[in-house]
Parts: structure tokens; C-alpha cells; sequence
């Protein structure tokens, strides 16, 4: 497969729901191979975005291609590289476990039986067990491992660990996704819209913030932690109103002031130890501080 | 099998064992005319459309399905073969019973043309409204507009060759062919409405016309912020928000009638029926709809449990649903009808039922089925499983008329007791010829017996909402204990209807 098609690639997308932008004007490129995050507030755009890319919406204008081909157009071989796995999981209600897997095993030309058994196995599900009778966390479970075994080229998961319990949370995200794409490195591409950005921490590449339909941020996960950085610094006295333009975000408590700066870390520090601070320490943000200082 | 294909066998399973097997035990029973059972074998294949894509909406399993890797076009003519096979089979069924029964072919005839009508009109028209129990419900009243508006325009710019064919051919070219025309239409459209069907958070449409609730809600307001109760009571009238959308079309479609019947003085062999279709088709729908609503939408939406975790008590907002609905009920079923009647056909001498007392049987007929949906409500999930089921629970009764014979019997020693003792007086009087005696008894003997056994049923509608979850014995208990409620009723009326006959007391 030619490694210069990106996976995604939105263009300049609007999605209008009667007079309500649900997306407007949103761009952004996934290269195969990478775990990207998809992050925002509720309302944000994030789950029309994704139901976009697979033709269960139609943008009001712009353009997707997902790995070159237009979904609409080609909306059967996009799908046949796709799984997907969307906020809200329902399933037939007659049908158990067994039969719901076999039932979507059965429009994939491949499918890993023992990926299932093994996946099966480490989320406790019998296959016995009737759909009707599972919780949401458990519904959501099965959804993923009928995500994951046909081995799609690209995986898009819309806030996949709700109603997930915290151990299977983690297991799912460290094991089992990373599992997923350690399996045929640089080809297969996971794109997450997710709100438990912390638990996304060790495996996001890049990622985009939306907010109101629109991208506010899109970087590089090694990038962004980099550009962004928090300084905590404690005065004698009131702190310094400082006005650098690098000043994300601003928060005093009484002798102490945090700043989360981005770009030309230096110049503010060196604002900073001009005021004679009795202590100063820098250090990286998470993705999630990234993203609730983005949205400040 | 392909799996995908027994999917698509599996959702319309309920809908199948309807449409199949009922209407061929309710020939056993002797108690359906020929005009019942093609409504119960419409109903059926209406039913079996409507699941056909209203399944998957239903239960929320669109994204699912559109997600995978086959192109709607393949989709589309999965189901629609599925659905086409099954209503062939089904078809095939009846056939065999008319000739079992010796049955005229016409009236084959006359479901294969439900049965395709039903196909291609169905679907599309879930697709369209996205809903199940709307689609069901508008798929007649679709063709019954294309047909009757056909047939009535024609008859009025064309009267004289009208009325120089005969009603056979007068039904074929003018309300038939366009109807089966429209249908296919309507199905070539519901196919590029599914090819851009999206998938939105909220499938479901508002079927409804909200300004008509708007007077309530004035009227609910008007004293100030609203109440527990007023919210409750709006609420209620909302979820029957496609009743008051039917009340509208049927309204609608009996000033048409009245319109063509005052542009058209001298009416022909075929008038009374066709003047009648608007009260035949809403008395058939709107019961069902009417009672079938107040619960099973709510359950169907997903906020029945949250609503009941609201502080007013259940059993108060059960009440509060239940009034309402048999207010809507009397309202729609009863007022509305009678005063098109009186306001619209007297004046105009427009040919209806033979006295009055019949349009009175059938307002009650209409509150009695009502009942039993309101009923069925209380365990269904979505609203066209109520109506089905239902439809089942008539057919159970019909069904058990012949194992309870003997209660006729029963009561007939019960009326040789009363007739031996010192109240003989009283009873000779009671059923004297004189116009008020018959009325008294009628009346007294009807009222315990449709009142006693509504209000078991609605006694058990209470219970089981209460319970939101009743136990599986206990739903199979209940219905054992409504069908015989219902039987024994029906049987009642019947003996005490043959006893006066026995008497020679002659209706009003």
C-alpha cells in the first residue's frame, strides 16, 4: 500500500443540522500507521465527524477521503478497511454473544478467531449469553472485539471505553489497542474520539482539539508536549501580572502562580526569575492539561 | 441459510407468526366475516413491512448495519427479497385457506393485492417517517387517498361513465390501478431515501401536529406555573401526538367525502362504501393506536424507567395516563365520528350503517379494543408490537369461544333459578317488550359486563406498569385470565342477545 495516502483526510468539512453548524470548516490528516486523537467538548462535532467519514452522514460541504477513496462514492471498499465502533452500541437482542460475532464476522472477508477467543477470554464474556442480557460496559466490550478481529487497516472508535470499569479501561487501552496496532506496525491506524484523554496518554501520536466544529489545535503528541509547559513559581510577595503573548493560562493562589505557557518557554521564564521568585519549576503537560488549557 | 439472511427471517418473526397463522385460526371460529379476516390479513403484511427496516430503527441497530461492509444497494435487496419471500409464503397460506374454506378467489385476490400494496408502500413509508406504528398506520390511508381521491374525481368530471360500468370494473380502473400505481412509486422512492438515509442521533420523526395542542397546553398554563399533574396531563396528550395527526386526516377525509357527496347529488351503486372507507378505516387504526401509545412509546423512546423515577407515584401517573387516554378515546372514537355523522352525512343523506343503535355498538366496539391495546401496552416494548399482539389477543379469544361453550349453559340455569323465584315479576318486567324495559336490560347487562371486564383488564395494566417488569408466570397468567374475561363477555353478550330472541324482544 502506497504509505504517502493518508488514512483520513477531511478537508474543509461543514455539517449543518437545520440552522446549527455541527461542523464547520474542520480539517485534518491521519498518516497511516498513527493513533490519533480526536478531542473535544460535548457538542463539539466530534461524533458527526466520524459518522461522516463513513457515509452514515453527508457533509454539507468540503470533502473526506478515507485511505484515497471518496465514502460516499466507494462507500463498500472504504468500509471493507474500516471498523468501526460508535458511541451508542446496540445489538439484536435474540442473539447471544456467539451469534452477534458471527453474524459481523460474516460481511468481513477476514476474521481472527483466536484474536476473539483470546479477547473473549480476557473480558469475561460467555458466548452463551444472550446480547439483551449485557450492560452497557459489557455491550461496549463486545462491540470493540468485533472491531478488532477482522484486523481493519483503520479502527475508529468513538468514546470506546465508556461504561468500561477501570481495569478493563486500562487493559483495553495498553493491551489491547496497542496489541492491535504492534500487529502490523505503520499500516494499521486508530482514530479515537475519546474524553478519558489520560488513559490515551502513552499511545496517542497526534491529535486535534475541536470545539464548535472547528479545529483549534492539531499537533503532534511529542510536539504538543513540548510547546506546552507549565510553570509553577511561588513569590515573597503578590505575584507579577505578566502579558507575554506565550501565556496560555494564568492561575494564582495567593503567593503562587502557575502559568501554562506554549512556544518560547525561555522568554517567560526569564520574565519570571526577573521578579526574584523564591521557587520556580517547569515541567511537560499531559494531553489533558493540553486540552482543558486549549479550551480555557 | 446465509447468517445475514436468517437475521432478517429472525426480526420479522413476530410479525410473520401474526400475519400467518392467525388469520388462518380465525377461519376456524366461524366468528370472522370475510370483511374481518382481509383486515386481519392486511394488518398482517402491513406489520410485516413495517418491521421490515422499522426493526432496525426500532431497536437502534441502523449503525450497526450501515457500518459494515456492503453497499446499501445489496442491503436494500436483502430485506426486501426476505420480506418478499416471507409475505409470498404468507400469501400462499391464505390461498390455501380460501380454498379449504371455499372462499371466493376474489377475496384471494383482494390479499394479493394488500399483500403488494403492503410491500412496496410499507418500507419506504418507515424509511420515510421513521417510525414503525406511523407507517403502518399511513400506508393504508396513503392508498385509500390515491384510490377513493381517483375513483371520486373521476365520478365527478365523468359521471355518466361512471355510472355506465359496473362497480367491479368502476373498483379496478379507478381506485385499484392507481393505488398499486402509487405503491410502486412509493417503493422506487423509499430505495433513494435509503440510499441517503442517514444516521442521525435522534432517528425517530414527530409524527404530529403540534399546534393542535397548543389550546391544552394554554389551557394547562393558564393559572399559573405548571403543576405536577398539568406537566403529566401535556405530556400525555403529546405522546399522542399521531392520534390528534389521524383525528386531523380523518376530519379531512370526511369533508371530502362530503364535498363530492354535495357536489353529487344522485349516488350510485358503490356510494355507501365508499363514503364509508374514512369511519371504517379510522374505527379499524385509531383504537389500536390510541391504546397502543401511552406506554409502549414511552418504553420505545427509553424514557418510561426515568419517568417513573420522578417523584409523582406510579400508580398516580398511571392514572393520570390512563384518563387521559380514554379521554383522548372518547374523544376521537365516539365524539369525532358522531359529529361528522350528524354535522356532515345526515344533512347531506349520505347512506351509513342501518340505525343508530350500530353506530353505537361500534363506538363501544372501538373504547372495548382500546382497552386491550391500552392493555397490551403494559408488556409491550415498541408500538407495533403492541398492535400485534393485540391483534393476537382477539384472535386467542375468538380462538377460546369454542372450548367455553358451556358457560351459556351455566347461564341459562342461572336465568331458570331467577325465573322459578319470587322475583319472577321483576324479571318478566325487566324484560318486557316495552321499549324502556329492553333498554334497561340491555344497558345494565352490558354495562356490568363490558365495565367488570374493563376494569380487570385495566386493573392488570395498572399492575403491570407498576412492576415496569412482571414476572414472566405471571404476564402468561394474565393473559390466560383476559382472553377468558373477553370470551366470557362475548359469550354473555351472545346468550343474553339469543335469550331475548328466545323471548321475541325486538331491538329498538
Amino acid at each position: 500500500m502506497n504509505a504517502e495516502i493518508p488514512a483520513i483526510d477531511i478537508q474543509h468539512l461543514a455539517r449543518k443540522y437545520g440552522r446549527t453548524d455541527a461542523v464547520n470548516d474542520l480539517s485534518l490528516t491521519v498518516r497511516p500507521g498513527r493513533c490519533y486523537g480526536f478531542f473535544g467538548r460535548n457538542g463539539a462535532g466530534k461524533t458527526t465527524t466520524i459518522k461522516c467519514l463513513l457515509n452514515l452522514l453527508r457533509p454539507t460541504s468540503g470533502s473526506i477521503q478515507v485511505f484515497g477513496m471518496d465514502p460516499r462514492r466507494q462507500e463498500a471498499e472504504v468500509k471493507a478497511r474500516v471498523c468501526y465502533v460508535p458511541d451508542v452500541v446496540a445489538f439484536y437482542p435474540w442473539m447471544t454473544v456467539r451469534g452477534a460475532l458471527d453474524y459481523l464476522a460474516s460481511f468481513r472477508e477476514k476474521w481472527n478467531r483466536e484474536t476473539e477467543i483470546t479477547l473473549l477470554k480476557r473480558f469475561d464474556l460467555d458466548p452463551r449469553k444472550s446480547t439483551s442480557g449485557l450492560s452497557k460496559g459489557q455491550r461496549m466490550q463486545l462491540a470493540l472485539i468485533a472491531a478488532i478481529c477482522p484486523e481493519p487497516e483503520l479502527l475508529v472508535l468513538d468514546e470506546p471505553t465508556s461504561g468500561l470499569d477501570p481495569i478493563v479501561r486500562r487493559d483495553f487501552i495498553r493491551t489491547v489497542i496497542g496489541a492491535y496496532q504492534a500487529g502490523d506496525p505503520g499500516r494499521r491506524t486508530v482514530f479515537v474520539s475519546t474524553h478519558l484523554i489520560s488513559e490515551f496518554e502513552g499511545l496517542i501520536d497526534e491529535f486535534s482539539i475541536i470545539e464548535k466544529g472547528r479545529t483549534l489545535l492539531a499537533l503532534e503528541a511529542d510536539a504538543a508536549r513540548e510547546q506546552f509547559q507549565r510553570i509553577d513559581a511561588r513569590f515573597a510577595l503578590a505575584p507579577p501580572l505578566l502579558d507575554d503573548t506565550e501565556i496560555v493560562q494564568s492561575k494564582r493562589d495567593g503567593r503562587e502562580l502557575s502559568l501554562i505557557v506554549r512556544g518560547n518557554i525561555e522568554k517567560v521564564s526569564a520574565h519570571l526569575r526577573a521578579h526574584r521568585p523564591e521557587s520556580m519549576n517547569t515541567q511537560a503537560l499531559t494531553l489533558e492539561e493540553i486540552f482543558l488549557a486549549t479550551l480555557a | 441459510m446465509s447468517i445475514r439472511l436468517w437475521k432478517e427471517v429472525r426480526a420479522l418473526s413476530l410479525a410473520w407468526i401474526v400475519a400467518l397463522f392467525l388469520p388462518i385460526v380465525a377461519m376456524k371460529t366461524d366468528f370472522l366475516v370475510q370483511q374481518c379476516w382481509i383486515f386481519l390479513c392486511g394488518a398482517g403484511y402491513l406489520g410485516l413491512g413495517a418491521m421490515s427496516f422499522g426493526y432496525e430503527i426500532n431497536h437502534g441497530t441502523l449503525p450497526l448495519l450501515l457500518s459494515q461492509p456492503v453497499s446499501r444497494r445489496r442491503l436494500w435487496l436483502e430485506k426486501t427479497a426476505v420480506l418478499a419471500v416471507v409475505m409470498g409464503v404468507t400469501f400462499l397460506a391464505h390461498v390455501v385457506v380460501c380454498i379449504l374454506f371455499k372462499l371466493s378467489l376474489v377475496l384471494a385476490f383482494e390479499i394479493l393485492l394488500a399483500a403488494v400494496c403492503a410491500f412496496l408502500v410499507c418500507p419506504a413509508m418507515t424509511l420515510i417517517v421513521k417510525n414503525t406504528l406511523a407507517a403502518a398506520v399511513f400506508t393504508p390511508i396513503v392508498l385509500a387517498v390515491v384510490g377513493l381521491g381517483v375513483f371520486g374525481i373521476t365520478d365527478l368530471l365523468y359521471p355518466a361513465r361512471v355510472e355506465a360500468m359496473n362497480g367491479g370494473d368502476t373498483l379496478v380502473y379507478f381506485q385499484v390501478i392507481p393505488a398499486v400505481a402509487a405503491a410502486g412509486v412509493i417503493f422506487v422512492i423509499g430505495y433513494f431515501i435509503f440510499q441517503r438515509l442517514e444516521c442521525r442521533e435522534f432517528l425517530g420523526r414527530e409524527v404530529g401536529l403540534a399546534w393542535l395542542l397548543a389550546p391544552g397546553r394554554w389551557l394547562l398554563t393558564a393559572s399559573g406555573p405548571g403543576t405536577w399533574w398539568s406537566s403529566l396531563v401535556l405530556k400525555e396528550l403529546q405522546l399522542h401526538r399521531l392520534n390528534f395527526f389521524l383525528a386531523f386526516l380523518f376530519v379531512l377525509a370526511c369533508l371530502a367525502s362530503a364535498f363530492h357527496a354535495w357536489l353529487k347529488p344522485v349516488l350510485i351503486y358503490g356510494d355507501d362504501f365508499f363514503y364509508r372507507m374514512p369511519f371504517l378505516i379510522y374505527w379499524a387504526i385509531a383504537p389500536l393506536t390510541i391504546g397502543a401509545v401511552p406506554i409502549a412509546e414511552e418504553r420505545q423512546l427509553g424514557v418510561l424507567e426515568w419517568q417513573m423515577a420522578m417523584p409523582p407515584a406510579r400508580g398516580k401517573q398511571w392514572a393520570i395516563k390512563a384518563i387521559v387516554t380514554y379521554l383522548v378515546g372518547v374523544a376521537w372514537l365516539v365524539i369525532l365520528p358522531v359529529a361528522c355523522l350528524i354535522g356532515l352525512y345526515r344533512p347531506l343523506q349520505i347512506p351509513f350503517f342501518e340505525n343508530d343503535l350500530q353506530v353505537a355498538w361500534t363506538c363501544v366496539a372501538a373504547l372495548g379494543l382500546m382497552t386491550l391495546a391500552f392493555y397490551t401496552s403494559s408488556l409491550c416494548a415498541t408500538t407495533l408490537r403492541t398492535v400485534l399482539v393485540t391483534l393476537a389477543a382477539l384472535i386467542s379469544v375468538s380462538l377460546s369461544m369454542a372450548a367455553f361453550f358451556w358457560i351459556p349453559s351455566v347461564l341459562d340455569y342461572y336465568t331458570q333459578f331467577l325465573w322459578r323465584c319470587e322475583s319472577e315479576q321483576l324479571l318478566k318486567f325487566l324484560i318486557s317488550s316495552s321499549p324502556f324495559g329492553v333498554l334497561f336490560t340491555i344497558s345494565l347487562f352490558t354495562a356490568m359486563g363490558i365495565g367488570v371486564i374493563s376494569a380487570l383488564i385495566l386493573g392488570l395494566c395498572r399492575v403491570n406498569y407498576l412492576a415496569n417488569d412482571p414476572r414472566r408466570w405471571f404476564v402468561k397468567t394474565q393473559w390466560v385470565i383476559v382472553v377468558l374475561g373477553v370470551d366470557l363477555l362475548v359469550n354473555s353478550l351472545i346468550y343474553f342477545s339469543n335469550l331475548l330472541a328466545e323471548f321475541k324482544i325486538t331491538p329498538l
